[in-house]
Formats: C-alpha cells, sequence, structure tokens
C-alpha cells in the first residue's frame, strides 16, 4: 500500500538544515548521510550527498527527476561488475 | 594510456544447426557489436565477421554448422580501440577512463581510476591507491577539472565531506512539511445518524 498523501513526503528533518547549510555555502562539498529512507525534496536538487550504502558513501547529484524518490535508490547496496566496452560517460 | 583493443562480447553456445551462435553483448546497444566490422578473440589472430540477427543470436561468416559453432563457445571478441567513433565533447570511453593515474591540484598522486559507475544519480568515479583504499567521486568539473587521456592522468579536487551522523536533530522532522498537516476526519467524529433505522430480519 502506499504511503498516504495527507502525510506529506517523509524526510530526517535534520537532512533540511543540512541542505540549507550547503545551498547558502559556496564550497564544493558532500554531504555524507545514512538516511536511506528520507525523500529527495525540491530543496535538495543541484547538491551532491553521499549515501551511506552499508560499506561506501555512494556520490548521488540530485536532479529535478529524482525529487521524490528516496536516496537508497540511487545507493545500490549489493555489487555489479560489468564491462566497459563501448560505453561513454559524460562529465557533468 | 588508451587501451589498444576492447572487450565487446562473448560467443555462446551454438543455436540449430546451421551454425548460428548466441552471443552475449556487452555494448551499450547489444546490436553494436556487429557495427565496429570484424572482431578478433582473445590472441589477435582469428578475426570473426558477425551479422547481428537480434535475441541475441548471430550468424558468423565462414560458419555453416552446428559443429563449427560449437568450436567457438567461449570465445571473446575485441574490437580494436581506434575502430570506435570519437565521443562527444565531455564523453569519454569508460574503456579509456579506466586505469587513468590520479592527481591532486599540486600534482600529488591518489591512485589510479579503477572503476567508474553509473547508479542514475550522475557518474561515479572510483580511485584506488595503492594500500587498495577506495575513493568515490562525482564526475563533474568541479571535482575532476582536468581529464587528460593522451597524458594518461586526471586531475581531481575532492569536495569536502560533511558528515551528518543519523539521530543529529532527528527530534524534528516536522520541519519538512511545508504546511501544517490537517487529518482527514477520523470515523468516530462524524456525526451519529438520527432517525429510525431500517427493520432488521425483513419482514418476518
Amino acid at each position: 500500500m502506499s504511503r498516504s498523501v495527507w502525510k506529506g513526503p517523509f524526510v530526517d528533518g535534520y537532512l533540511l538544515n543540512k541542505a540549507d547549510a550547503a545551498r547558502a555555502s559556496t564550497r564544493n562539498e558532500i554531504i555524507k548521510i545514512w538516511s536511506r529512507r528520507s525523500t529527495i525534496l525540491p530543496q535538495f536538487v543541484g547538491l551532491t550527498f553521499g549515501v551511506y550504502n552499508g560499506k561506501k558513501f555512494i556520490p548521488v547529484q540530485v536532479s529535478e527527476n529524482m525529487v521524490g524518490h528516496k536516496f537508497g535508490e540511487f545507493s545500490p547496496t549489493r555489487t555489479f561488475t560489468g564491462h566497459s566496452s563501448d560505453k561513454k560517460a559524460k562529465r557533468g | 594510456m588508451p587501451v589498444e583493443r576492447i572487450l565487446v562480447g562473448e560467443i555462446g553456445r551454438p543455436h540449430g544447426v546451421r551454425g548460428l551462435v548466441r552471443v552475449q553483448s556487452f555494448t551499450a546497444e547489444p546490436a553494436d557489436i556487429a557495427a565496429y566490422g570484424p572482431l578478433s578473440d582473445e590472441s589477435g589472430g582469428m578475426r570473426y565477421a558477425l551479422q547481428w540477427l537480434g535475441g541475441g543470436l548471430a550468424r558468423i561468416e565462414g560458419v555453416a554448422d552446428r559443429d563449427a559453432a560449437a568450436k567457438l563457445t567461449g570465445t571473446r571478441l575485441y574490437v580494436a580501440r581506434d575502430r570506435l567513433p570519437p565521443p562527444e565533447e565531455e564523453e569519454f570511453y569508460l574503456a579509456d577512463l579506466i586505469g587513468l593515474a590520479a592527481r591532486d591540484a599540486e600534482g600529488r598522486e591518489m591512485g589510479r581510476v579503477a572503476a567508474v559507475e553509473d547508479f542514475g544519480a550522475g557518474t561515479i568515479l572510483t580511485l584506488r591507491d595503492e594500500q587498495g583504499r577506495e575513493t568515490l567521486l562525482p564526475f563533474t568539473r568541479a571535482v575532476v577539472p582536468v581529464v587528460d587521456v593522451a597524458g594518461g592522468f586526471v586531475t581531481v579536487q575532492p569536495p569536502e565531506a560533511v558528515v551528518v551522523p543519523p539521530g543529529e536533530g532527528d527530534a524534528e522532522p516536522e520541519a519538512a512539511l511545508p504546511e501544517p498537516v490537517r487529518p482527514l476526519p477520523r470515523r468516530q467524529d462524524a456525526p451519529r445518524r438520527t432517525g429510525p433505522r431500517g427493520v432488521r430480519g425483513g419482514a418476518a
């Protein structure tokens, strides 16, 4: 069953405070968090979080189309190694 | 230092009796494995011209029966790096990035690029130093300002880490909500019905 709409999105409160502080500063920083359960809010767009996957902090650059998802969705807990082959990476 | 040959696939089991084979393609688009011209094996001695049939099936030129196809099972297919089209601006082949030396702004060695991954939230470089320690960095202009594939190095400026331990300020989750929540009316709060009830048990 999906979450009731009247409750609003769940997010750990301390993330909001930290995100506000990070937006105010112009430094190049990565916010390390353990809260995989928190919903990504529009306030987080443009920030980079390090989301813990049980072993390491996976960098998550928040973009607009990630709003509404959970942080944990972008920090897999299982290892997958594929072949690089002809795949390309774009520098953000 | 760019690699000379890139692994693009592997020949699997034969399919049918006319020499078709299953091919596991590692390319971004599976059909592209046949687009780079003849492929070579691990030693570089044999060359295979593939015709991609879709669904993981391919026909290899010169292979007409099942026995010949079965002999190729397990063969890894390589393509020369210079056959790949040049990437666009700000794009890099993963094969080019992996193995580059990582240096900081002062030129100190920070290890090598061990992997390049993308879990849906931007590309990530994994650096591994001589002690085996891994550092994950977002692949952005701010963090990786210089990528010199020909020179064999990347310059990185690791971002400052801000740690937010769980529990800090945890007592204020309400701050997340833009406006106070009005709970839905509960059933017991609804006004009681007045008036006659229906007759139970029917007309009897």
